[in-house]
């Protein structure tokens, strides 16, 4: 029971997640929208090891941290770039390639 | 019972973390006083017993309460009053891992000294430094200041970059005593011997990852000879600027409680934590047990205890020492030395100890 | 039962600082709730018995990856955002209205889902690195490659270099 209250909580937040992504401009609020993406699905994760009781779900965590850290590194590298270069930091101005 | 046992454990703990900042004070002058060749503050006391000037931090304490809680009116209000709070909840929740005492059953119930004893062992300890980064990036930013907020960044890139050798240099530790958790570190320290007399300490199995960790737990807690953030309020700001009073006080409660308890940590991985050079929590038992009969647990938990105390307060001494004997570092040396010199040593050592490991368990 | 009552006022107010991390105009505000957020995980994954995952969770996410967003923010003034609108028109309401069925529709399926009954065991950090260096060793080495790819992108895109190619320069055409 403890495990699907957990699971339930991991579907709203994902959700909360992608409303944060599709609702937000700023760069950083859409970053931070995938964050709790990424974390709602290690939630599920971790209901997992209560069910199953096995090392999987924790191995999955950690792999999931490992990219969540890749991409918040890579996506904040562009937007320094873009804010240095371009002083661009909203999702409306960044138009170059529509067609 | 055993409930009331946590509790009673959970108390001393908090209570020594509370009061290691006051006496810290007091050492740090004194020490730094006879490093110096003069004497210190020993003038204040109370009814004219000045012992030793142990009267001035409780006279620092009483002055700090009662100065004036200024709140200026340019700073962001949430997280300028939530930054103190950060070093000291960290600071004090980081002793909750350190075992002060072997576990023992004392009138038929479990008394375990450690507040804190799950699986993960003392990577606890590494997420308590880890969130007390907050507190000087957001005391910085909260100020409103562009003095403060350069120094409190600079300030969290240097804690952030010393975590990395910190962890790496405690990796060997972790091989070569085959679990993360205090107290099997602490037995397996007190258990057993290298090449028949010496104790096995980590100090002697893992000299290299002492002397790196010993490096950056200086750098962790930001003190000479790292400590450019707050040695800035020297020169021009530091992130500490805007705070005065007992807001102030927070800061280095916080920072005090987090060297007290990385010298507790220093201690049981190092340098055989609770238990004494050649007798083991057993062999105590039997010498305490036909004196004492069945209070002689707890004589024995004091012994240990003490035992601990006194070992950390070596480590706090060579804080005070260091800080009174070595000069500043520079911003882009104190980088440099991070990550140019201290990372590639910490996965040397860690290489070459899985290799000796390795190569002795495959013989 | 206190167990399950605990983690349903967890749980609730893990999706609160989630949701005020979407709404929060300013955006120190939204690192620091996402980070109240984090916090609040880790101690449901505790509750869990996830217990690596949720010292890790403080370690790597609330300590070393918000430290990162909260670097840019502060350096680079990230403005607080206006509240992004004030008519709310035809598609934000069926959004909502449409995801609100999904959610309650998958709820009901994830709730008379019946969940195998394993034994239960605690699960050791012994086991946790067993399983990682023998069973997944492969990603395992996958994602230190990874990092370190991602190490070389951000230092090469972040590089503060004088002669980008792709600089807007003021009177010069684009791109050259």
């Amino acid at each position: 029971m403890d495990a699907k209250i957990c699971i339930i909580c991991g579907l709203i937040l994902f959700f909360v997640g992608f409303f944060a992504l599709l609702y937000r401009k700023n760069i950083i609020f859409m970053m931070l929208g995938i964050e709790m993406m990424l974390n709602a699905a290690n939630l599920v994760f971790a209901a997992g090891t209560q069910i199953y009781h096995n090392a999987d779900g924790q191995i999955m965590i950690f792999f999931i941290m490992a990219i969540a850290a890749c991409e918040a590194a890579v996506g904040l590298a562009m937007l320094i770039w873009l804010s240095r270069n371009r002083k661009i930091m909203d999702t409306d101005h960044l138009t170059l390639l529509r067609g | 019972m055993t409930i009331i046992f946590s509790i009673i454990v959970f108390a001393m703990v908090l209570i020594v973390g509370f009061h290691v900042a006051p006496l810290m004070t007091w050492v740090e002058r004194r020490q730094c006083a006879f490093i110096q060749r003069r004497v210190g503050p020993n003038r204040v006391g109370i009814f004219g017993f000045t012992l030793f000037g142990l009267g001035q931090p409780i006279a620092d304490a009483v002055k700090l309460l009662f100065k004036e809680d200024g709140n200026p009116s340019y700073v962001q209000p949430f997280f300028y009053f939530i930054a103190p709070l950060i070093p000291s909840v960290t600071g004090l929740a980081a002793l909750m891992v350190i075992p002060f005492g072997a576990q023992d059953t004392f009138f038929g119930t479990v008394f375990s000294p450690q507040v804190l004893s799950v699986g993960a062992g003392f990577l606890l300890f590494f997420a308590m430094s880890s969130m007390s980064v907050y507190g000087v990036t957001l005391a910085g930013w909260s100020s409103n200041n562009k003095y403060s907020l350069l120094g409190g960044l600079r300030a969290s890139a240097q804690m952030i970059s010393y975590e990395l050798g910190m962890g790496l240099s405690l990796i060997p530790i972790v091989l070569i005593y085959q679990t993360l958790d205090l107290q099997q570190i602490v037995y397996a320290q007190s258990h057993s011997y290298l090449f028949g007399f010496l104790p096995d300490w980590g100090i002697f199995r893992a000299p290299v990852s002492f002397f790196i960790f010993l490096i950056t737990i200086f750098a962790e807690t930001n003190r000479l000879p790292f400590d450019l953030a707050e040695g800035e309020a020297e020169l021009i700001a530091g992130f500490l600027v805007e705070y005065g009073g007992m807001r102030w006080s927070l800061f280095f409660l916080g920072e005090y409680a987090m060297m007290f308890a990385f010298s507790g940590l220093i201690s049981c991985l190092f340098l055989g934590g609770y238990s004494l050079p050649y007798l083991t929590h057993e062999s105590l038992i039997h010498i305490v047990q036909p004196i004492l009969g069945s209070f002689g647990s707890i004589a024995v938990f004091l012994i240990e205890f003490a035992t601990l105390i006194v070992k950390m307060s070596i480590i706090m001494l060579i804080f005070v020492q260091v800080r009174f004997t070595v000069p500043r570092f520079r911003y882009d040396q104190l980088m440099k030395l991070g990550w140019v010199t201290i990372l590639p040593l910490a996965l040397i050592n860690l290489f070459v100890t899985a290799l000796v490991l390795g190569y002795s368990s495959f013989k | 039962m206190i167990m399950t009552v605990t983690l349903t006022i967890l749980c609730l107010l893990l999706i609160l600082c989630f949701v005020t991390t979407s709404i929060i105009p300013t955006p120190v505000g939204a690192c620091a709730s996402l980070i109240g957020g984090f916090l609040l995980l880790s101690f449901i994954y505790g509750f869990l018995g996830a217990h690596f995952a949720a010292v890790i969770q403080i370690i790597v996410y609330a300590g070393a990856i918000m430290v990162v967003f909260v670097f840019v923010v502060m350096l680079l003034n990230v403005p607080t955002q206006d509240l992004p609108k004030v008519k709310i028109s035809l598609a934000d309401i069926l959004s909502i209205l449409l995801s609100i069925p999904v959610l309650i529709l998958v709820s009901i399926k994830i709730l008379n889902w019946q969940a195998p009954m394993i034994d239960s065991q605690n699960v050791e950090m012994k086991d946790i690195a067993r399983k990682m260096f023998i069973d997944y060793l492969w990603p395992f080495e996958l994602i230190s490659f990874l990092l370190l790819t991602a190490l070389v992108a951000a230092i090469t895109v972040a590089h503060k270099n004088k002669g980008s190619r792709y600089m807007l320069k003021e009177g010069s055409d684009h791109g050259r």
